[in-house]
């Protein structure tokens, strides 16, 4: 499943997110890519909801893949170290291809 | 021979046309030449600025007088002597010219023969008595540098025969001579800092010992230079070439590596690695963080390999350090925020 994130990941838009998302987290092996093209910010609170998001989903038994990730966001990921704990896809397509493979 | 200069730092420089001087595009605080709005020449890079080692190789050349022009703000070097300085407005287009132009016509007064004229801008090494010869075998009134890139903006004016062109204005007299101009290709090394890529250049050309610009300090071992006061943790790891600056700390379990460069009043975190990277004066960086191929100033980062600019606001990540003295005492004599 691709879901787009919106422009802000911020503190004031991440918890409306979450909470939006929770039920897919609880899923059974979820298999879920972020489509990150249209965020264009993202502090402390976004970086954390991405790490919450990845820790649900591995102990769901599933996989959770960026794609589409602006390279302003790309700094911040890898200032952060973040980037280590996703595979990072450059398109939607591609993400979608790789898990639904690991998928079997 | 009496030989004077006159050295440029900031200010708009005019694009209309036919301003001799190359372009500057000016739009906002990251224009060319700048970070965080402020000329690359008056950084510090490996412990000193351009505009500084510029200066003190034209004292070591025995120029005099030496001016420097530079917009209101505009760091000037610190513990250089020998030289004045001229404000001028620090945005007014073409506010450059008049400033430029009654320097010029004090030093005609003094009985100065030959002047140099440079607009910082690029980093530029030559033989400055190779540059003299060549202007006067050349017997032109105006010798301009020029390297593969195009014409710099670093000038030798025989300061009679311009004063002599019959206009009020230095401009349009260099305007009035510009067909009677030597072109001198002997620069031994030219960066034209207009990027936060030419300061990478500049520091990776200097660990390389492709120009004479050597890094502050000390070296304590091979290829490690630590400056005045640079507090390493024991626990920290550096693999040079590295340069720490002066009263900069680099926090526990860090990581320096691979030509990287962290001016003075820094902070590096617990855990950060810095490699392949310049952090600039006064920066703090948080802990656990991982910064290359980059060069950071205040709270942005000028990412070589995304090739964007982004400013980071938390400030856990990286901020830029104010001075404790800046804080209390804004006015004290001396103090300057660069």
């Amino acid at each position: 499943m691709v879901i787009e994130l919106p422009a802000s990941l911020t503190t004031a838009y991440v918890r409306r997110f979450l909470r939006g998302i929770q039920v897919l987290l609880r899923t059974d092996r979820p298999r879920i890519v972020f489509d990150l093209s249209r965020v264009q910010e993202i502090d402390r609170a976004g970086t954390e909801m991405l790490l919450h998001c990845v820790e649900q989903i591995i102990r769901q038994d599933g996989e959770l893949g960026l794609a589409c990730v602006p390279p302003e966001i790309m700094v911040v990921l890898e200032l952060t170290c973040i980037d280590r704990l996703f595979e990072i896809f450059a398109s939607n397509s591609e993400a979608v291809e790789k898990l639904s493979g690991i998928a079997g | 021979m009496r030989v004077g200069a006159i050295v440029v730092l900031g200010g708009s420089a005019s694009i209309e046309r036919p301003s001799p001087f190359a372009a500057v595009a000016v739009q906002g605080e990251e224009t060319q030449e700048r970070l965080g709005g402020t000329p690359i020449a008056a950084l510090d890079i490996l412990g000193q600025s351009a505009v500084h080692r510029t200066i003190a190789y034209l004292q070591d050349c025995g120029l005099q007088p030496i001016t420097l022009v530079v917009a209101e703000g505009m760091p000037v070097p610190a513990n250089l002597s020998g030289y004045s300085t001229v404000p001028m407005p620090a945005n007014e287009t073409d506010a450059i010219w008049p400033v430029m132009g009654r320097v010029f016509d004090k030093y005609v007064q003094a009985g100065t023969e030959t002047i140099l004229l440079i607009r910082l801008g690029a980093y530029v090494e030559f033989d400055f008595s190779d540059l003299l010869q060549f202007h006067r075998d050349n017997m032109q009134p105006v010798t301009r540098l020029v390297d593969s890139a195009g014409p710099l903006d670093f000038w030798m004016l025989d300061a009679l025969h311009c004063a002599a062109a019959g206009s009020d204005s230095l401009h349009e007299t260099l305007a009035r001579v510009k067909d009677s101009i030597a072109y001198y290709d002997q620069a031994t090394y030219v960066n034209r800092l207009s990027s936060a890529s030419d300061v990478r250049h500049l520091v990776v050309d200097a660990f390389s010992s492709r120009h004479a610009v050597r890094p502050s300090g000390r070296e304590v071992k091979p290829g490690i230079w630590l400056d005045d006061n640079a507090n390493v943790h024991s626990r920290a790891r550096v693999a040079g070439p590295v340069y720490v600056g002066r009263d900069t700390r680099v926090q526990a379990t860090a990581l320096l590596a691979r030509f990287s460069s962290v001016e003075r009043s820094c902070n590096i975190g617990c855990g950060t690695v810095v490699a392949d990277s310049s952090i600039l004066a006064n920066t703090h960086l948080g802990s656990w963080l991982d910064v290359s191929h980059a060069v950071i100033f205040g709270s942005k980062v000028a990412h070589l390999r995304h090739n964007v600019t982004v400013d980071i606001q938390d400030d856990r990540l990286l901020r830029r350090r104010v001075s404790v003295f800046r804080r209390f005492l804004p006015n004290f004599p001396g103090m300057r925020e660069n």
